[in-house]
Protein backbone atom coordinates (compact mmCIF):
# COMPACT_ATOMS: atom_id res chain seq x y z
CA UNK A 1 0.00 0.00 0.00
CA UNK A 2 1.30 3.15 -1.08
CA UNK A 3 2.33 5.61 2.27
CA UNK A 4 3.09 8.79 0.20
CA UNK A 5 2.86 9.52 -3.56
CA UNK A 6 4.59 12.64 -5.18
CA UNK A 7 3.40 12.97 -8.87
CA UNK A 8 4.20 15.09 -11.73
CA UNK A 9 6.86 17.42 -9.59
CA UNK A 10 8.74 20.02 -10.86
CA UNK A 11 10.60 22.38 -8.85
CA UNK A 12 12.77 25.51 -10.29
CA UNK A 13 14.78 27.64 -7.90
CA UNK A 14 15.57 29.43 -11.95
CA UNK A 15 12.83 29.76 -14.24
CA UNK A 16 13.46 27.69 -16.80
CA UNK A 17 16.09 25.46 -14.81
CA UNK A 18 14.27 22.48 -12.94
CA UNK A 19 15.87 21.27 -10.54
CA UNK A 20 13.33 18.33 -10.53
CA UNK A 21 11.70 17.65 -14.12
CA UNK A 22 8.03 15.88 -13.59
CA UNK A 23 9.10 13.70 -10.63
CA UNK A 24 7.17 10.76 -9.80
CA UNK A 25 7.25 8.57 -7.18
CA UNK A 26 5.19 6.42 -5.03
CA UNK A 27 6.72 4.98 -1.14
CA UNK A 28 5.43 1.97 0.25
CA UNK A 29 3.91 1.71 4.16
CA UNK A 30 6.14 -0.34 5.83
CA UNK A 31 9.17 0.28 3.93
CA UNK A 32 12.53 1.76 4.05
CA UNK A 33 13.17 3.83 0.98
CA UNK A 34 16.27 5.37 0.27
CA UNK A 35 17.07 8.51 -2.31
CA UNK A 36 20.41 8.99 -3.43
CA UNK A 37 22.62 10.58 -6.26
CA UNK A 38 24.71 13.28 -6.97
CA UNK A 39 24.90 16.46 -5.13
CA UNK A 40 22.37 19.09 -6.73
CA UNK A 41 19.83 17.00 -8.04
CA UNK A 42 16.97 18.17 -5.56
CA UNK A 43 17.25 15.07 -3.26
CA UNK A 44 16.77 17.35 -0.06
CA UNK A 45 14.19 20.08 -2.10
CA UNK A 46 12.23 16.51 -2.92
CA UNK A 47 12.68 15.81 0.69
CA UNK A 48 10.92 19.07 2.13
CA UNK A 49 8.02 19.06 -0.98
CA UNK A 50 7.50 15.37 0.13
CA UNK A 51 7.41 17.11 4.01
CA UNK A 52 5.15 20.35 3.20
CA UNK A 53 7.74 22.54 3.50
CA UNK A 54 8.43 23.43 -0.23
CA UNK A 55 6.11 24.11 -2.58
CA UNK A 56 6.99 22.59 -6.19
CA UNK A 57 6.40 25.17 -9.21
CA UNK A 58 3.82 21.99 -9.97
CA UNK A 59 2.47 18.57 -9.22
CA UNK A 60 0.75 16.90 -5.83
CA UNK A 61 2.06 15.01 -3.23
CA UNK A 62 -0.82 12.57 -1.62
CA UNK A 63 -1.45 9.67 1.03
CA UNK A 64 -1.49 7.50 -2.05
CA UNK A 65 -5.09 5.97 -3.34
CA UNK A 66 -6.42 6.48 0.54
CA UNK A 67 -6.38 9.65 0.74
CA UNK A 68 -5.55 11.33 -3.24
CA UNK A 69 -6.36 14.58 -2.80
CA UNK A 70 -3.24 17.23 -3.00
CA UNK A 71 -1.58 17.78 0.52
CA UNK A 72 -0.06 21.07 -0.98
CA UNK A 73 -2.88 22.87 -1.93
CA UNK A 74 -4.05 22.92 1.92
CA UNK A 75 -3.54 26.04 4.05
CA UNK A 76 -0.17 26.91 6.00
CA UNK A 77 -2.18 25.76 9.01
CA UNK A 78 -3.40 22.31 8.13
CA UNK A 79 -0.11 21.63 6.46
CA UNK A 80 1.73 22.42 9.80
CA UNK A 81 -0.93 20.82 11.44
CA UNK A 82 0.10 17.26 9.41
CA UNK A 83 3.45 17.89 10.02
CA UNK A 84 3.05 18.15 13.60
CA UNK A 85 0.88 14.83 14.23
CA UNK A 86 1.35 12.55 10.73
CA UNK A 87 5.45 13.59 10.05
CA UNK A 88 8.45 12.91 11.79
CA UNK A 89 12.11 14.93 10.80
CA UNK A 90 14.91 14.45 11.11
CA UNK A 91 17.58 16.33 9.71
CA UNK A 92 21.15 16.37 8.96
CA UNK A 93 22.54 17.94 12.12
CA UNK A 94 19.71 16.94 14.77
CA UNK A 95 19.03 20.97 15.15
CA UNK A 96 18.63 20.49 18.84
CA UNK A 97 17.51 23.54 20.40
CA UNK A 98 20.32 24.58 22.47
CA UNK A 99 18.80 26.64 25.00
CA UNK A 100 16.19 24.06 26.27
CA UNK A 101 16.79 20.50 27.79
CA UNK A 102 16.94 16.87 26.00
CA UNK A 103 13.39 16.34 27.71
CA UNK A 104 12.00 19.50 25.89
CA UNK A 105 13.56 19.07 23.04
CA UNK A 106 12.58 15.75 22.39
CA UNK A 107 8.52 16.47 23.57
CA UNK A 108 8.46 19.79 21.57
CA UNK A 109 6.43 18.80 18.76
CA UNK A 110 3.59 17.67 21.17
CA UNK A 111 3.04 21.81 20.91
CA UNK A 112 2.33 21.92 17.79
CA UNK A 113 0.61 19.02 17.61
CA UNK A 114 -1.82 20.05 20.47
CA UNK A 115 -0.70 17.28 22.39
CA UNK A 116 -0.03 17.41 26.54
CA UNK A 117 4.17 17.45 26.62
CA UNK A 118 3.64 16.36 30.52
CA UNK A 119 1.92 12.97 28.92
CA UNK A 120 4.62 12.70 26.70
CA UNK A 121 7.32 12.82 29.12
CA UNK A 122 7.29 9.26 29.74
CA UNK A 123 7.29 8.38 26.18
CA UNK A 124 9.90 10.24 25.58
CA UNK A 125 12.37 8.69 28.22
CA UNK A 126 11.25 4.98 26.41
CA UNK A 127 12.22 6.63 23.39
CA UNK A 128 15.84 8.09 25.13
CA UNK A 129 16.51 4.57 26.48
CA UNK A 130 16.28 2.69 23.19
CA UNK A 131 18.35 4.89 21.28
CA UNK A 132 21.09 4.37 23.97
CA UNK A 133 20.65 8.02 24.85
CA UNK A 134 22.00 7.87 28.85
CA UNK A 135 21.60 11.45 29.52
CA UNK A 136 20.19 12.87 32.16
CA UNK A 137 16.68 14.48 31.26
CA UNK A 138 17.67 18.35 31.83
CA UNK A 139 21.07 18.04 30.13
CA UNK A 140 21.36 20.29 27.33
CA UNK A 141 22.17 19.55 23.71
CA UNK A 142 25.67 20.77 24.45
CA UNK A 143 26.12 18.32 26.97
CA UNK A 144 26.09 15.34 24.31
CA UNK A 145 28.05 14.02 21.29
CA UNK A 146 27.13 14.20 18.21
CA UNK A 147 25.90 10.70 18.18
CA UNK A 148 23.81 11.52 21.17
CA UNK A 149 22.42 14.32 19.51
CA UNK A 150 21.48 12.63 16.55
CA UNK A 151 19.61 9.89 18.43
CA UNK A 152 17.65 12.26 20.23
CA UNK A 153 16.26 14.32 16.89
CA UNK A 154 15.23 10.49 16.11
CA UNK A 155 13.60 10.06 19.10
CA UNK A 156 11.89 13.27 19.12
CA UNK A 157 10.74 12.95 14.98
CA UNK A 158 9.19 9.28 16.74
CA UNK A 159 7.89 10.99 19.76
CA UNK A 160 4.32 11.09 18.15
CA UNK A 161 4.19 7.70 16.43
CA UNK A 162 4.56 9.37 13.02
CA UNK A 163 2.60 7.29 9.83
CA UNK A 164 5.43 9.39 7.76
CA UNK A 165 9.06 9.58 8.87
CA UNK A 166 11.38 11.91 6.51
CA UNK A 167 15.51 11.93 7.19
CA UNK A 168 17.98 13.96 5.11
CA UNK A 169 21.42 12.06 5.90
CA UNK A 170 20.50 11.28 9.39
CA UNK A 171 23.34 9.38 9.38
CA UNK A 172 26.28 11.62 7.65
CA UNK A 173 28.23 12.81 10.84
CA UNK A 174 27.28 9.25 13.15
CA UNK A 175 29.84 6.54 14.19
CA UNK A 176 28.82 3.46 12.68
CA UNK A 177 27.26 2.57 16.39
CA UNK A 178 25.20 5.16 16.50
CA UNK A 179 24.46 5.10 12.55
CA UNK A 180 23.66 1.41 13.28
CA UNK A 181 20.98 2.73 15.96
CA UNK A 182 19.37 5.23 14.30
CA UNK A 183 19.12 3.14 11.45
CA UNK A 184 17.08 0.10 13.48
CA UNK A 185 15.18 2.86 14.53
CA UNK A 186 13.65 3.31 11.54
CA UNK A 187 13.19 -0.06 10.30
CA UNK A 188 11.29 -0.85 13.69
CA UNK A 189 8.48 1.95 12.99
CA UNK A 190 8.53 0.90 9.53
CA UNK A 191 7.82 -2.23 10.65
CA UNK A 192 4.71 -0.96 12.36
CA UNK A 193 3.93 0.58 9.36
CA UNK A 194 5.44 3.67 9.15
CA UNK A 195 6.71 5.39 5.23
CA UNK A 196 9.93 5.77 6.03
CA UNK A 197 12.33 7.94 3.20
CA UNK A 198 15.89 8.94 3.75
CA UNK A 199 17.69 10.93 1.57
CA UNK A 200 21.46 9.61 1.74
CA UNK A 201 25.12 9.21 0.45
CA UNK A 202 25.54 6.88 2.71
CA UNK A 203 26.30 3.26 0.92
CA UNK A 204 25.90 1.76 4.25
CA UNK A 205 22.41 3.61 4.97
CA UNK A 206 21.50 2.58 1.19
CA UNK A 207 22.02 -1.09 2.32
CA UNK A 208 20.40 -1.00 4.56
CA UNK A 209 16.93 0.16 3.04
CA UNK A 210 14.50 -1.57 1.23
CA UNK A 211 14.12 0.24 -2.20
CA UNK A 212 16.33 2.70 -3.58
CA UNK A 213 15.46 6.00 -5.84
CA UNK A 214 18.29 7.13 -7.50
CA UNK A 215 18.07 11.12 -8.57
CA UNK B 1 -5.92 10.89 7.50
CA UNK B 2 -6.55 13.94 9.82
CA UNK B 3 -6.39 16.97 7.92
CA UNK B 4 -7.70 19.31 10.89
CA UNK B 5 -5.94 22.00 12.16
CA UNK B 6 -4.30 21.71 15.77
CA UNK B 7 -6.10 23.13 18.66
CA UNK B 8 -3.46 24.18 20.41
CA UNK B 9 -3.29 24.02 24.46
CA UNK B 10 -3.07 27.40 25.69
CA UNK B 11 -1.25 26.48 28.74
CA UNK B 12 1.19 24.93 26.78
CA UNK B 13 1.61 27.90 24.94
CA UNK B 14 1.84 30.14 27.70
CA UNK B 15 4.54 27.94 29.54
CA UNK B 16 6.77 28.12 25.80
CA UNK B 17 6.07 31.79 26.20
CA UNK B 18 8.00 31.27 29.31
CA UNK B 19 10.37 28.91 27.89
CA UNK B 20 11.24 30.91 25.05
CA UNK B 21 11.52 34.25 27.08
CA UNK B 22 14.10 32.61 29.50
CA UNK B 23 16.16 30.54 27.18
CA UNK B 24 16.55 34.13 25.36
CA UNK B 25 17.89 36.60 28.24
CA UNK B 26 19.44 39.29 26.42
CA UNK B 27 16.59 39.75 24.20
CA UNK B 28 13.95 39.82 26.56
CA UNK B 29 16.40 41.66 29.33
CA UNK B 30 16.55 44.01 26.43
CA UNK B 31 13.01 44.25 25.70
CA UNK B 32 11.83 44.53 29.33
CA UNK B 33 15.20 47.36 29.86
CA UNK B 34 13.95 49.43 26.67
CA UNK B 35 10.17 49.84 27.89
CA UNK B 36 11.37 49.87 31.84
CA UNK B 37 13.32 53.20 30.04
CA UNK B 38 10.60 54.12 28.21
CA UNK B 39 8.13 54.10 31.20
CA UNK B 40 10.06 55.48 33.35
CA UNK B 41 11.90 58.17 30.90
CA UNK B 42 8.21 59.60 30.32
CA UNK B 43 7.04 59.75 33.78
CA UNK B 44 10.09 61.61 34.79
CA UNK B 45 9.89 64.06 31.69
CA UNK B 46 6.37 64.76 30.65
CA UNK B 47 4.81 62.67 33.44
CA UNK B 48 6.16 65.20 35.92
CA UNK B 49 5.33 68.11 33.25
CA UNK B 50 1.61 67.19 33.42
CA UNK B 51 1.63 67.01 37.11
CA UNK B 52 3.03 70.53 37.23
CA UNK B 53 1.24 71.43 34.53
CA UNK B 54 -1.97 69.70 36.41
CA UNK B 55 -0.99 72.13 39.75
CA UNK B 56 -0.47 75.35 37.84
CA UNK B 57 -3.53 75.47 36.20
CA UNK B 58 -5.24 74.14 39.43
CA UNK B 59 -3.50 76.85 40.81
CA UNK B 60 -4.70 79.83 38.15
CA UNK B 61 -8.08 78.38 38.43
CA UNK B 62 -8.20 78.73 42.16
CA UNK B 63 -7.75 82.55 41.96
CA UNK B 64 -10.66 82.78 39.65
CA UNK B 65 -10.02 82.47 36.02
CA UNK B 66 -13.84 81.56 35.84
CA UNK B 67 -15.36 84.16 38.09
CA UNK B 68 -17.41 87.35 36.57
CA UNK B 69 -18.16 90.28 39.04
CA UNK B 70 -21.22 92.82 38.39
CA UNK B 71 -20.98 95.58 40.47
CA UNK B 72 -24.29 97.97 40.28
CA UNK B 73 -23.81 101.55 41.42
CA UNK B 74 -27.24 102.46 43.41
CA UNK B 75 -30.37 103.26 40.95
CA UNK B 76 -29.10 100.32 38.82
CA UNK B 77 -32.38 98.82 39.49
CA UNK B 78 -31.49 94.89 39.83
CA UNK B 79 -33.25 93.11 41.74
CA UNK B 80 -33.01 89.25 43.42
CA UNK B 81 -34.61 87.54 40.99
CA UNK B 82 -32.59 87.91 38.36
CA UNK B 83 -30.47 84.78 40.00
CA UNK B 84 -33.41 82.33 39.00
CA UNK B 85 -32.86 83.91 35.14
CA UNK B 86 -28.80 83.19 35.60
CA UNK B 87 -28.81 79.46 37.55
CA UNK B 88 -31.00 78.36 34.37
CA UNK B 89 -27.86 78.85 31.98
CA UNK B 90 -26.12 75.83 31.62
CA UNK B 91 -22.64 77.56 31.91
CA UNK B 92 -23.47 78.89 35.08
CA UNK B 93 -21.71 76.96 37.97
CA UNK B 94 -22.13 78.87 40.57
CA UNK B 95 -24.59 82.31 41.41
CA UNK B 96 -24.43 84.48 44.56
CA UNK B 97 -26.11 88.08 44.91
CA UNK B 98 -25.34 90.31 47.61
CA UNK B 99 -27.08 93.35 48.75
CA UNK B 100 -25.78 97.25 49.85
CA UNK B 101 -23.41 97.45 52.55
CA UNK B 102 -24.55 98.34 55.67
CA UNK B 103 -22.55 99.06 58.48
CA UNK B 104 -23.16 96.99 61.70
CA UNK B 105 -20.91 97.13 64.73
CA UNK B 106 -20.59 95.00 68.09
CA UNK B 107 -23.11 95.18 70.62
CA UNK B 108 -21.15 94.49 73.45
CA UNK B 109 -18.64 97.21 72.43
CA UNK B 110 -20.47 99.97 72.95
CA UNK B 111 -20.44 102.93 70.50
CA UNK B 112 -16.44 102.81 70.80
CA UNK B 113 -16.92 99.86 68.49
CA UNK B 114 -16.33 100.09 64.48
CA UNK B 115 -18.46 99.58 61.85
CA UNK B 116 -18.25 96.35 59.46
CA UNK B 117 -20.55 96.15 56.75
CA UNK B 118 -22.99 93.25 56.24
CA UNK B 119 -24.48 92.17 53.34
CA UNK B 120 -27.45 90.50 52.76
CA UNK B 121 -26.44 87.32 50.45
CA UNK B 122 -29.08 85.50 47.85
CA UNK B 123 -27.94 82.28 46.13
CA UNK B 124 -29.53 78.85 45.68
CA UNK B 125 -26.19 76.96 46.73
CA UNK B 126 -25.05 78.52 49.82
CA UNK B 127 -21.67 76.02 50.12
CA UNK B 128 -20.47 78.31 47.30
CA UNK B 129 -20.23 81.09 49.82
CA UNK B 130 -18.64 78.90 51.96
CA UNK B 131 -21.37 79.09 54.43
CA UNK B 132 -19.83 76.15 57.61
CA UNK B 133 -23.66 75.12 57.78
CA UNK B 134 -26.58 75.60 55.70
CA UNK B 135 -29.27 78.73 57.13
CA UNK B 136 -32.76 78.09 57.81
CA UNK B 137 -34.66 79.86 55.48
CA UNK B 138 -38.05 80.75 58.62
CA UNK B 139 -35.81 81.14 61.42
CA UNK B 140 -34.56 84.79 62.68
CA UNK B 141 -32.12 86.65 60.84
CA UNK B 142 -28.86 85.24 61.40
CA UNK B 143 -25.08 86.18 60.24
CA UNK B 144 -22.05 84.31 58.78
CA UNK B 145 -18.71 85.94 59.68
CA UNK B 146 -15.42 84.98 57.57
CA UNK B 147 -12.65 84.76 60.45
CA UNK B 148 -11.59 88.16 59.15
CA UNK B 149 -15.35 89.49 59.75
CA UNK B 150 -15.55 88.05 63.47
CA UNK B 151 -11.82 89.46 64.29
CA UNK B 152 -12.82 92.86 62.99
CA UNK B 153 -16.05 92.59 64.86
CA UNK B 154 -14.54 91.77 67.91
CA UNK B 155 -16.35 88.39 68.44
CA UNK B 156 -13.13 85.98 68.45
CA UNK B 157 -15.13 83.43 70.13
CA UNK B 158 -17.98 83.64 66.72
CA UNK B 159 -20.72 84.67 68.22
CA UNK B 160 -22.26 87.85 69.13
CA UNK B 161 -25.14 90.92 68.58
CA UNK B 162 -24.10 93.09 65.85
CA UNK B 163 -26.13 96.11 65.82
CA UNK B 164 -26.76 98.86 63.50
CA UNK B 165 -26.92 102.88 63.73
CA UNK B 166 -30.45 102.53 63.87
CA UNK B 167 -31.06 99.67 66.23
CA UNK B 168 -31.35 97.32 63.96
CA UNK B 169 -30.33 93.82 65.43
CA UNK B 170 -28.35 90.83 63.78
CA UNK B 171 -27.30 87.84 65.75
CA UNK B 172 -23.44 86.49 64.31
CA UNK B 173 -23.55 82.58 64.65
CA UNK B 174 -22.41 80.92 61.83
CA UNK B 175 -19.08 81.12 60.19
CA UNK B 176 -17.49 81.90 56.25
CA UNK B 177 -14.85 80.22 54.81
CA UNK B 178 -14.63 82.46 52.44
CA UNK B 179 -13.55 80.87 48.72
CA UNK B 180 -11.20 83.19 46.20
CA UNK B 181 -13.47 84.75 43.99
CA UNK B 182 -15.29 86.11 46.86
CA UNK B 183 -12.15 87.70 48.69
CA UNK B 184 -12.76 90.84 47.48
CA UNK B 185 -15.93 91.40 50.06
CA UNK B 186 -13.51 90.67 52.61
CA UNK B 187 -13.88 91.34 55.93
CA UNK B 188 -17.00 89.23 54.71
CA UNK B 189 -20.08 88.69 56.73
CA UNK B 190 -23.21 87.94 55.08
CA UNK B 191 -26.79 87.86 56.10
CA UNK B 192 -28.91 85.06 54.18
CA UNK B 193 -31.93 86.55 52.43
CA UNK B 194 -34.97 85.20 54.56
CA UNK B 195 -38.49 84.57 52.90
CA UNK B 196 -39.97 87.48 53.97
CA UNK B 197 -37.45 89.84 52.87
CA UNK B 198 -38.62 92.94 50.73
CA UNK B 199 -39.01 92.67 47.74
CA UNK B 200 -37.66 96.40 47.08
CA UNK B 201 -34.04 94.55 47.87
CA UNK B 202 -31.35 95.34 45.33
CA UNK B 203 -28.49 93.95 44.39
CA UNK B 204 -25.42 95.49 44.92
CA UNK B 205 -22.96 92.96 43.63
CA UNK B 206 -23.10 89.97 41.54
CA UNK B 207 -20.67 86.99 41.22
CA UNK B 208 -20.94 84.14 38.43
CA UNK B 209 -18.43 81.48 38.18
CA UNK B 210 -18.74 79.82 35.10
CA UNK B 211 -18.07 75.98 34.31
CA UNK B 212 -15.03 76.81 32.11
CA UNK B 213 -12.72 79.70 31.73
CA UNK B 214 -13.64 79.68 28.16
CA UNK B 215 -17.14 80.12 29.09
CA UNK B 216 -16.33 83.17 30.96
CA UNK B 217 -16.57 85.60 28.44
CA UNK B 218 -19.85 84.37 26.26
CA UNK B 219 -21.34 83.93 29.84
CA UNK B 220 -20.20 87.60 30.58
CA UNK B 221 -22.51 88.96 27.42
CA UNK B 222 -25.45 86.79 27.98
CA UNK B 223 -25.65 87.44 32.02
CA UNK B 224 -25.48 91.27 30.98
CA UNK B 225 -29.16 90.77 28.55
CA UNK B 226 -30.46 89.15 31.75
CA UNK B 227 -29.71 91.64 34.69
CA UNK B 228 -32.99 93.55 33.79
CA UNK B 229 -31.20 97.07 35.31
CA UNK B 230 -32.88 100.02 34.73
CA UNK B 231 -29.92 102.51 33.93
CA UNK B 232 -27.02 100.00 31.77
CA UNK B 233 -24.92 102.88 32.62
CA UNK B 234 -24.75 102.02 36.63
CA UNK B 235 -23.17 98.47 36.07
CA UNK B 236 -19.66 97.93 36.11
CA UNK B 237 -18.52 94.32 34.69
CA UNK B 238 -14.94 92.80 36.18
CA UNK B 239 -14.02 89.27 34.25
CA UNK B 240 -10.32 87.22 35.10
CA UNK B 241 -9.92 87.56 31.48
CA UNK B 242 -6.39 88.10 31.22
CA UNK B 243 -6.15 85.02 33.42
CA UNK B 244 -8.15 83.23 31.43
CA UNK B 245 -6.15 83.68 28.41
CA UNK B 246 -3.04 82.73 30.12
CA UNK B 247 -4.53 79.73 31.45
CA UNK B 248 -5.06 78.70 27.95
CA UNK B 249 -1.73 79.76 27.18
CA UNK B 250 -0.15 77.73 29.94
CA UNK B 251 -2.76 74.72 28.90
CA UNK B 252 -1.90 74.16 25.30
CA UNK B 253 1.94 75.31 25.37
CA UNK B 254 2.69 72.61 28.61
CA UNK B 255 0.51 70.06 26.84
CA UNK B 256 1.88 70.61 23.67
CA UNK B 257 5.39 69.97 24.78
CA UNK B 258 4.62 67.52 26.43
CA UNK B 259 2.62 65.03 23.45
CA UNK B 260 5.65 66.14 21.19
CA UNK B 261 8.34 64.13 23.28
CA UNK B 262 6.19 61.38 24.38
CA UNK B 263 5.55 61.08 20.30
CA UNK B 264 9.60 60.70 20.11
CA UNK B 265 10.09 58.39 23.24
CA UNK B 266 7.39 56.31 22.10
CA UNK B 267 8.45 56.14 18.16
CA UNK B 268 12.27 55.75 19.11
CA UNK B 269 10.86 52.70 22.08
CA UNK B 270 8.96 51.23 18.70
CA UNK B 271 12.35 51.03 16.76
CA UNK B 272 14.41 49.77 19.12
CA UNK B 273 12.27 47.46 19.96
CA UNK B 274 11.64 46.39 16.56
CA UNK B 275 15.48 46.08 16.10
CA UNK B 276 16.07 44.53 18.94
CA UNK B 277 13.08 41.51 17.88
CA UNK B 278 14.54 41.55 14.11
CA UNK B 279 18.35 41.13 15.78
CA UNK B 280 16.47 37.80 17.44
CA UNK B 281 14.78 36.82 14.60
CA UNK B 282 17.96 36.48 12.37
CA UNK B 283 20.04 35.34 14.94
CA UNK B 284 17.29 32.50 15.92
CA UNK B 285 16.30 32.11 12.20
CA UNK B 286 17.46 28.26 12.61
CA UNK B 287 15.45 27.78 15.60
CA UNK B 288 12.36 29.23 13.24
CA UNK B 289 13.23 26.91 10.78
CA UNK B 290 12.83 23.90 13.14
CA UNK B 291 9.83 25.02 14.57
CA UNK B 292 8.28 25.19 11.13
CA UNK B 293 9.29 21.80 10.17
CA UNK B 294 8.10 20.37 13.43
CA UNK B 295 4.64 21.47 12.39
CA UNK B 296 4.13 25.17 13.84
CA UNK B 297 2.13 27.13 11.59
CA UNK B 298 3.24 30.85 10.32
CA UNK B 299 0.30 31.98 13.39
CA UNK B 300 1.62 30.13 16.00
CA UNK B 301 5.14 31.53 15.50
CA UNK B 302 3.99 34.86 15.34
CA UNK B 303 1.50 34.19 18.34
CA UNK B 304 4.59 32.91 20.07
CA UNK B 305 7.04 36.17 19.34
CA UNK B 306 4.05 38.78 20.06
CA UNK B 307 2.96 36.63 23.15
CA UNK B 308 6.57 37.04 24.36
CA UNK B 309 7.01 40.53 23.78
CA UNK B 310 3.82 41.36 25.36
CA UNK B 311 4.89 39.30 28.92
CA UNK B 312 8.38 40.88 28.89
CA UNK B 313 6.78 44.31 27.80
CA UNK B 314 4.48 44.21 30.93
CA UNK B 315 7.02 43.64 33.53
CA UNK B 316 9.30 46.33 32.37
CA UNK B 317 6.70 48.74 31.51
CA UNK B 318 5.56 47.80 35.45
CA UNK B 319 8.90 48.15 36.99
CA UNK B 320 10.06 51.24 35.15
CA UNK B 321 6.53 52.95 36.16
CA UNK B 322 7.17 51.59 39.67
CA UNK B 323 10.56 52.79 40.02
CA UNK B 324 9.87 56.05 38.43
CA UNK B 325 7.16 57.00 40.78
CA UNK B 326 9.35 56.30 43.40
CA UNK B 327 11.70 58.67 42.41
CA UNK B 328 8.96 61.37 41.94
CA UNK B 329 7.72 60.75 45.27
CA UNK B 330 10.97 59.78 47.15
CA UNK B 331 11.83 63.87 45.60
CA UNK B 332 8.30 65.38 46.25
CA UNK B 333 8.17 65.90 42.32
CA UNK B 334 4.42 66.63 41.48
CA UNK B 335 3.12 62.60 40.96
CA UNK B 336 1.39 62.33 37.68
CA UNK B 337 -1.99 60.55 38.54
CA UNK B 338 -2.84 56.93 38.55
CA UNK B 339 -4.57 57.03 34.98
CA UNK B 340 -1.87 58.73 33.54
CA UNK B 341 0.50 55.80 34.73
CA UNK B 342 -1.98 53.41 33.63
CA UNK B 343 -2.45 54.93 29.92
CA UNK B 344 1.32 55.33 29.76
CA UNK B 345 2.27 51.91 30.62
CA UNK B 346 -0.75 49.85 28.20
CA UNK B 347 0.19 52.45 25.66
CA UNK B 348 3.95 51.28 25.79
CA UNK B 349 3.51 47.76 25.66
CA UNK B 350 0.71 48.52 22.94
CA UNK B 351 3.51 50.08 21.14
CA UNK B 352 6.41 47.07 21.76
CA UNK B 353 3.07 44.66 20.46
CA UNK B 354 2.95 46.61 17.32
CA UNK B 355 6.80 46.80 17.07
CA UNK B 356 6.82 42.98 17.27
CA UNK B 357 4.68 42.06 14.47
CA UNK B 358 6.69 42.78 11.72
CA UNK B 359 9.72 40.77 13.28
CA UNK B 360 7.46 38.02 13.78
CA UNK B 361 5.99 37.91 10.53
CA UNK B 362 9.28 37.59 9.45
CA UNK B 363 10.38 34.52 11.25
CA UNK B 364 7.15 33.13 10.72
CA UNK B 365 8.12 33.07 6.48
CA UNK B 366 11.27 31.61 7.36
CA UNK B 367 11.71 28.31 5.04
CA UNK B 368 13.06 25.02 6.66
CA UNK B 369 14.78 24.33 3.85
CA UNK B 370 17.06 27.16 3.89
CA UNK B 371 17.67 26.83 7.72
CA UNK B 372 18.06 23.64 8.45
CA UNK B 373 20.01 22.25 5.42
CA UNK B 374 24.00 21.94 5.94
CA UNK B 375 25.61 22.83 2.58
Amino acid sequence: MIGLQATDIVFEYERGKPVLNRWSAGFEAGTLTAVTGPSGRGKSTLLYILGLMLRPTSGSVSFGSQSPSDLLRLSDAERAALRARTYGFVFQDAALDSTRTVLDNVTEAALYAGASRKMLKIRAMELLEEFDVHVRANARPGQVSGGQAQRIALARALILSPQIILADEPTGNLDPTSASTVLEGFRSRASQGSTVVIVTHDPATVAHCDSVLQL
Amino acid sequence: MTRRRTHLRPGDVVAEVYRSAVAQPVTTVMTALLLAALCATVLLTAGRTDASQRDVLAAVDSVGTRSIIFTMDAGAGVDPTVLDRLTALDQVEWAGAFGEAIDYRNSALGSAAGNVAFRTLWTTDPAGVGLDRPSAPTSAPIAFASSSGLSTLGMQHGRGVAVTGTGRTVGVGGGVNTPQYLRFLEPLIVVPAQASSPATDTVAVLVLVANSPAAVEPLTHTALTLLGESDPTKVKVQTSRTLADLRGILDSQLAGSGRVLIILLFASSAVLTSAVLLGLVVLKRKDFGRRRALGASRRLVVTLIVLQTAVTSVVGAVCGSIGAYAYLAITRSPLPDIGYCTALGTLSVLIALIASVLPAIIAARREPIRELRVP
